[in-house]
């Protein structure tokens, strides 16, 4: 059996609707050794796979709005530790506000770069706990 | 100018490109948007699908030049299709393969190209997705990654193809 890094890489679950994005994303991150990248097309989806497995990291999109602000400030009451970035085509000031007070990491702002969502996951992952990295 | 060689598969990679059905197809959007992802992705002003066939490559998606098919000797995609990574050309000018091509020396005026091979599931490699500019260009292992992963989205829109009319 072929030995693999994907055990020992941080996990990461990524919330994002735009297949090419989503793909891209978690085919460069894994590609690079950075992250094994868990892909949600939905909230639904990835509230489901933050039940069944145990995730390091998450980057998702704002595209759905107050579920995806409400997800996070669910998540963070269990695993206030968890390193979150977020990505959206446009933010108020109130929602920015949310999003400093659930000290997210990264707001980044579509359009974007294939390159930026990935250094993203690449600062998601350089904080977490080496246990969690494989090193 | 050196001419792309031929590869020693070339009967049975030509076979598998004309059994695809797809060489002089109208533009299709599932290889536009990725061909304009990759555009926008890398700021190029030049990105292409490109198939090669026995005498030319020619293009089922491109953007920022005119000429749908090139003769296989001023191909760079052809000489892309022999290499087992992405072929990245940093200066046309400065390589010999390249530096007194047509397409280099005249209109498009390329001088970067980077070509990531379109390697069907069973190894035969049919074309590239390619970026070009009109300057010299360095690209790094991220974009090589990045470039590679759309490269992926093209071929599984070819397999699905191929699985649809088989």
């Amino acid at each position: 059996m072929a030995l693999t890094t994907q055990g020992l890489l941080p996990q990461l679950l990524l919330i994002e609707p735009d297949r090419m994005v989503r793909s891209t994303v978690a085919s460069v991150c894994q590609g690079l050794d950075l992250a094994q990248v868990h892909q949600a097309a939905s909230l639904a989806i990835g509230q489901q796979m933050l039940q069944s497995q145990h995730m390091d990291a998450l980057l998702l999109s704002l595209a759905e709005g107050e579920g995806a602000l409400a997800l996070i400030e669910r998540l963070l009451e269990t695993r206030p530790d968890m390193p979150v970035s977020v990505m959206t085509a446009s933010v108020d000031a109130d929602t920015v506000q949310r999003l400093k007070t659930l000290r997210i990491r990264r707001l980044l702002l579509q359009p974007f770069k294939i390159r930026d969502a990935v250094m993203t996951v690449e600062g998601l992952c350089a904080v977490l706990p080496l246990a969690a990295t494989g090193a | 100018m050196i001419a792309a060689p031929v590869p020693a598969n070339e009967d049975v990679r030509l076979q598998a490109l004309r059994e695809l059905l797809i060489l002089d197809t109208p533009p299709e959007e599932r290889f536009d948007r990725i061909t304009r992802f990759a555009m926008s992705e890398f700021e190029m002003p030049m990105a292409s699908v490109t198939l090669v066939d026995r005498d030319r490559q020619w293009a089922k998606s491109s953007f920022g030049f005119e000429a749908a098919e090139t003769p296989r000797d001023l191909s760079f995609c052809g000489h892309a299709i022999l290499e087992r990574q992405t072929l990245v050309v940093t200066d046309a000018l400065k390589d010999p393969r390249f530096r007194e091509n047509p397409q280099v020396i005249g209109p498009p005026w390329v001088r970067f190209y980077a070509g990531a091979v379109l390697r069907m599931p069973y190894g035969l490699a049919l074309g590239a997705l390619c970026l070009m500019d009109r300057r010299p260009r360095q690209i790094d292992r991220v974009d090589l990654a990045i470039l590679c992963s759309l490269r992926d989205l093209v071929v599984e829109e070819l397999v699905r193809r191929e699985e649809a009319i088989s």
